[in-house]
């Protein structure tokens, strides 16, 4: 479970993300979405561990700079940056290995690099992949830790639809799992069919906080939702 | 032609305004400039031939060797390449606006006659250690900097013609790089004549390339003429040389302007090149690393944990060294170690000459370590390892390097020099201390400085602060070498310094991967 208590993060004077709070329970897909420079990505990094904030955040009740709660929790940042002299198994056999991860990971990792279409470039180092490549690399990358929280900044950007089609079996999967997972995006429709719960922000803040059942209470669209308080009009 | 002059202009605005949004880095930049103008002062005014006084003939020859590998290596590059006067911004915005091609040249041309001048102006850093070794005749200095301009106005040209001209026929470029390696393979065998006659490296070197037709070659023949005036004094041929290589830049553009005017294509690739490079340089990389061959390893990962760090770099050192960590810097490094002994005006008759000289190359080389590329990638933030043993690790191929780099250097140093074994053990460790003085010196800047305005700026802040972190111990060794005489000691306290200052910057480096705001 990641719970984000009164998060706050300031680059020099410019207020990037203004005390947000929000959980994410174990088994459910949170969204948070939101216009550009709306704090979804400080907001994401912040709970990685790799930017210094306000706030509390704990995964699964941990601070998230604890070595014990790093182990559980995969990131899988916005531009996929992978070793140039690394191949595609030598960056799941480094990260295995840095996260202790017992031998059986060699299988799961034939499993998700068969189902990311990786498995016949093995061999291939970093710098050869295409974009698209290292995007399902990296996402590669932080499923191979059997995460309990995976955090996911813009996954599908890059991606070719076959990908983006796995991905989105893989949140269903994850979260059957019971792993709490937390997607930034800013396009609706990529993340429309697997949500549970949405954040919307703006400026910072998180104007909206619905669950899909209240939504659909309402017989409301994500999309019309979403346009309706990002264009000014309160909403909470 | 005013929209262009307008990007020139704001840029350059910008650069000053973001400058003064950054005192800190304001003041670093007045510090730099008040320095280089305290270099020009110097390079004019101070006398020549201080330390020594080397032929003339030394500098010339040096010179016309220099120009006339740069201008092989340079064309050969213009054919492979081009080369360029543009970045990718104007590839994208400049070069699909509805400007006339001939225009968008004439823009990059006065880019490139500031860079020329930025160039020159870094060359006056140079002029007192040429003053020191040689006697300079009267606007010696001034012949050496418009050699330099020339230089570097030049040979981009000469590379964006080459390449507009051999680009469209592949038969074209392999006769033209054919006709200009067996020119160079020529030029090599009358070398290697000389200096069966000769019987001496120094000798034929100087000799050879002082023989007169050198200075008829078009443009290596009339820069090597115009830097040599700095020695022999100005005369006819020194204008008559830039003469020369003014006709030769404005036919050059005359051709581009007018004959070839679709040549946008042709510095696509030479742009990339320079972005390529630009980036590694911006985030302190080796460009060379780029494009080095990758050799296939097998097996990599037997440990856990941070330690597998370390064997992820030890497997990425494996596919791009010579033999174990042995690379192109390390040759670097043995060879001017070593060499820097016979370039002492007295010979160099201790090994600290080579310790210290080799330990200020260090510097340069430990700048474009491999550690630094780890805080591109988020995993080593992410990696769920104490922040000590983390450290430890991402650092540990450099050390290790530097030990293995030390250790041949100084087996060949003890042969060179009249030494005895405990001073060569401890040359090695002081060696990769001070290996380890710029390692985490340089994260300790990064953590200070990290957001700083410019590379540069940042390297200029790490030379000074490694200046100041390892002067007390060379004063602690030259005084102990004073009052005892002996080696053994002396180099036995520089050593216990590097130990003290290395441990105190590690503690200090502790924090860098806590998140990515720590550098």
């Amino acid at each position: 479970m990641l719970q984000v208590k009164g998060l706050t993060k300031k680059y020099n004077n410019i207020l990037a993300v203004n005390n947000v709070s929000f959980e994410v329970e174990s088994g459910e897909i949170a969204v948070l979405l939101g216009p550009n420079g709306a704090g979804k990505s400080t907001t994401i990094k912040s709970i990685a561990g790799l930017l210094r904030f306000d706030g509390q955040i704990l995964i699964n009740g941990l601070p998230n700079k604890t070595i014990e709660a790093k182990k559980v929790f995969g990131y899988v940042p916005e531009t996929a940056a992978m070793y140039e002299y690394l191949t595609v198994y030598e960056h799941i056999e480094f990260i295995a290995r840095a996260y202790r991860l017992d031998e059986s990971y060699r299988e799961k990792a034939e499993y998700l690099l068969k189902r990311f279409e990786l498995y016949d470039k093995i061999g291939k180092l970093g710098k050869e992949l295409s974009k698209g490549m290292q995007q399902k690399l990296s996402i590669c990358c932080a499923l191979i830790i059997n995460p309990k929280i995976i955090m996911l900044d813009e996954p599908m950007v890059g991606l070719d639809p076959k990908a983006i089609k796995e991905l989105k079996s893989i949140f269903i999967d994850l979260k059957n799992q019971g792993c709490a997972v937390l997607i930034s995006t800013h396009i609706i429709d990529s993340i429309e069919e697997v949500w549970d719960k949405v954040l919307i922000m703006n400026k910072g803040r998180v104007i909206l906080s619905r669950t899909r059942e209240e939504l659909e209470e309402k017989a409301e669209s994500l999309e019309d939702v979403y346009f309706r308080h990002t264009e000014g009009v309160s909403g909470l | 032609m005013s929209s262009l002059f307008y990007i020139i202009r704001k840029q350059f605005k910008n650069v000053f305004r973001g400058l003064a949004q950054k005192p800190l880095a304001l003041i670093g930049y007045i510090l730099i400039g008040i320095m280089l103008v305290g270099f020009v002062v110097i390079a004019f005014i101070m006398p020549s031939g201080l330390v020594r006084s080397s032929s003339s003939e030394i500098f010339s020859a040096g010179i016309t060797g220099f120009i006339l590998i740069s201008l092989y290596l340079g064309l050969r590059q213009g054919i492979e390449k081009g080369s360029t006067y543009f970045r990718f911004a104007d590839v994208n915005l400049v070069f699909t606006a509805p400007l006339k091609p001939s225009q968008v040249l004439l823009y990059g041309f006065i880019k490139r006659i500031g860079t020329s001048l930025f160039i020159v102006f870094f060359t006056v850093f140079q002029i007192p250690n040429i003053k020191n070794n040689f006697v300079l005749a009267d606007y010696g200095v001034l012949a050496i900097l418009t050699a330099v301009l020339f230089y570097s106005v030049l040979f981009p040209i000469l590379g964006m013609v080459i390449y507009s001209f051999t680009s469209h026929s592949n038969e074209g470029r392999v006769l033209v790089k054919r006709i200009l390696d067996v020119t160079a393979i020529l030029f090599v065998l009358f070398f290697i004549i000389t200096l069966t006659v000769k019987r001496s490296l120094v000798e034929a070197f100087v000799s050879y390339f002082n023989y007169e037709v050198f200075s008829y070659i078009p443009i290596a023949g009339q820069l090597s003429t115009i830097a040599s005036a700095a020695v022999y004094g100005i005369d006819y041929k020194f204008y008559i040389s830039i003469a020369v290589l003014v006709t030769i830049i404005g036919l050059s553009v005359a051709i581009l302007y007018n004959i070839y005017l679709d040549y946008y294509e042709d510095v696509l690739s030479a742009t990339g090149e320079l972005e390529s490079r630009l980036k590694a340089k911006r985030k302190g990389r080796d460009a060379s690393l780029e494009k080095r061959k990758i050799r296939k390893v097998e097996g990599g990962f037997s440990s856990y944990g941070a330690r597998a760090i370390f064997e992820k770099h030890k497997l990425e050192y494996r596919k791009v060294s010579y033999f174990l960590f042995f690379d192109k810097s390390t040759l670097l490094v043995v060879l001017m170690g070593i060499g820097f002994k016979y370039l002492m005006a007295e010979g160099g008759s201790s090994i600290f000459f080579t310790l210290f000289f080799s330990a200020y190359m260090l510097f340069f080389l430990v700048i474009q370590g491999k550690w630094p590329m780890e805080l591109e990638k988020p995993y080593i933030f992410l990696i769920p390892e104490p922040k000590g043993l983390k450290l430890l690790y991402t650092t540990f191929t450099e050390n290790l390097k530097n030990l293995l780099d030390g250790t041949l250097l100084f087996i060949i140093a003890y042969f060179v020099y009249d030494t005895s074994i405990p001073v060569v053990l401890l040359c090695i460790i002081s060696y990769t201390l001070y290996g380890a003085i710029y390692i985490y010196g340089d994260i300790v800047s990064r953590r200070l400085f990290g957001s700083i305005h410019s590379r540069v700026m940042l390297i200029f802040i790490k030379l000074i602060i490694s200046f100041f972190v390892v002067l007390p111990g060379i004063i602690i060794m030259f005084v102990i070498q004073n009052i005892t005489g002996n080696e053994l000691f002396s180099v036995f306290s520089v050593t216990m310094w590097n130990l003290f200052v290395t441990m105190c910057l590690f503690l200090a480096s502790l924090g860098i991967f806590n998140n990515i705001e720590s550098t």
